[in-house]
């Protein structure tokens, strides 16, 4: 019965840090996913002059998380919604299914902010500002990441192997 | 058709006037057709025949009880009319109107923004006129009759009115009937190119058109109406080119060469009567040349679309040689 309950510890641990290593491993492709949609819309607002709606309804693609985000933000203002707030109740919403940081949110929010508020010229220049903002994440975390998310896959075990030594 | 078509574009204080008002406006048995909003100013609906204030329990009072447009009634307006999309309206602001799905037109009036003498956008909003647009589907096969039936085929064909007075909306019928044919008139079907400069004629809203304009018609949105017709004739082999509000020298020229070119005309122009169209400079030279053989007369005399006359127009021949309609009721 010990045992069983050993192995339990064990493996809940382990299974933890096992999520939490995929919980970086899947920031950093979030964020990538994020940077590729606001090069879409990019396209979509500077050459197409396509509205927001419609715009976001195209980001679709990218597929989920952030396909059904831009899809919802597209609902939101085709029902008669301004653009800050729309983004932010959507933000609120949908935040459990990513896994990102405070500052993430943060540069994903200041799109909310800006999107369609100005000619397709100064839209332009915003979206490249928060997309090497995006970039310079990505590089710093780019390595940083793979090495916290190995470290956490071991973390999980080895700590619940301590804390059997523990109770031992 | 009442106010209920604006609900989506308007704010939530106007829309709870508004709303209220329609029980009103039901009464006074007339369409609401224009709901004008101005900073500082008295809301005001207006129909055929009358202007409405409305206060804010919805009634329709003087204008000094009336309810008071504020700037955040305009800003939400603007958010909303333009899908939060500022990117996408820059030549809608420029142009002075945005165009809604349903055909609905949004007129703004603010500062202009001028960029070597020319308007570059519009800023701080001040004034917006919601235009309501009806798709009424009148038989119109009696004056089919009188203007479509000529020897060699469709005469090019003018109409002619005040504004506000159903020339767009006789415009799109005509269209229609070109398009479909009309047996009850052996008016067989006709490829119809329509040149849409002011997303009026057919209503676009991102590639889909607003009102039905037949089955053989082709839609060039929002382009200039000179580069429009000549693309028309160029790329879509149209039998009939219509086109809304001939004004320009370059649009006389260009509806000049498309008739040299074999393609009939149909166009609108904005004068009290053929008296006051020959007076226009830029009209007279293209009614000298005789490239228009007919024009119908619209006036607003018992409301939009009374048909006043139907002129046989000659080369540099203006007056009438027939009144062959008068007093009908249109569109």
């Amino acid at each position: 019965m010990a045992l069983i309950r050993y192995a339990v510890i064990i493996i809940g641990l382990g299974w933890l840090g096992l999520w939490r290593a995929s919980t970086i491993r899947k920031r950093l492709k979030q964020l990538e996913l994020f940077e590729h949609a606001l090069s879409l819309l990019d396209t979509e607002i500077f050459w197409g002059m396509t509205p927001l709606p419609v715009a976001f309804r195209r980001l679709q693609r990218i597929g989920f998380p952030w396909g059904n985000f831009f899809l919802s933000v597209a609902e939101g203002l085709e029902a008669g919604g301004q653009i800050e707030e729309t983004w932010r109740e959507v933000v609120a919403a949908q935040k459990s299914y990513f896994c990102l940081t405070a500052e993430d949110w943060e540069l994903v929010n200041r799109l909310g902010g800006c999107a369609g508020r100005s000619d397709r010229h100064e839209q332009h220049k915003q979206l490249m500002l928060i997309r090497n903002q995006i970039q310079g994440t990505e590089e710093t975390q780019r390595v940083d990441a793979e090495r916290q998310a190995r470290m956490w896959s071991y973390f999980g075990f080895l700590g619940g192997i301590a804390v059997v030594i523990a109770i031992l | 058709m009442g106010l209920k078509v604006a609900e989506k574009w308007f704010g939530h204080d106007l829309w709870d006037c508004l709303v209220k008002a329609e029980a009103h406006l039901v009464k006074t048995n007339e369409n609401p057709e224009e709901i004008r909003l101005r900073i500082g100013c008295p809301l005001l609906v207006r129909t055929a025949s009358q202007d409405f204030f409305v206060a804010a329990n919805g009634r329709l009072v003087e204008p000094e009880a009336a309810y008071r447009v504020k700037e955040s009634d305009i800003s939400q307006v603007m958010e909303r009319v333009t899908l939060s999309s500022m990117h996408a309206a820059e030549e809608s602001l420029r142009q002075g109107f945005v165009t809604l799905p349903g055909g609905h037109r949004v007129g703004l009036a603010g500062e202009a923004v001028l960029e070597q003498g020319c308007i570059r956008t519009q800023k701080n909003i001040a004034a917006v006129n919601f235009r309501i647009a009806r798709d009424p589907q009148s038989d119109i096969s009696f004056l089919l009759r009188q203007v479509a039936l000529n020897s060699q085929g469709f005469p090019h064909t003018l109409i002619v009115s005040p504004p506000r007075a159903g020339k767009t909306t006789l415009l799109r019928l005509l269209v229609r009937s070109l398009s479909n044919g009309a047996p009850e008139v052996a008016l067989p079907p006709h490829r119809v190119g329509v040149v849409d400069e002011r997303s009026e004629i057919a209503g676009m809203w991102q590639g889909a058109a607003s009102f039905d304009l037949g089955w053989r018609t082709d839609v060039l949105d929002k382009c200039p109406k000179k580069l429009g017709i000549e693309m028309m004739v160029r790329t879509m082999s149209p039998d009939i080119i219509a086109v809304d509000e001939l004004g320009g020298v370059e649009e006389v020229e260009a509806v000049k060469e498309a008739a040299r070119c074999g393609v009939k005309m149909l166009a609108t122009c904005h004068a009290d009567s053929i008296g006051d169209l020959t007076a226009r400079s830029v009209i007279k030279p293209l009614l000298d040349t005789g490239v228009f053989q007919k024009a119908v007369v619209l006036s607003r005399r018992r409301g939009p679309g009374t048909l006043e006359k139907v002129h046989r127009l000659g080369n540099g021949q203006f007056e009438v040689r027939g009144s062959l309609v008068r007093d009908s009721k249109c569109p």
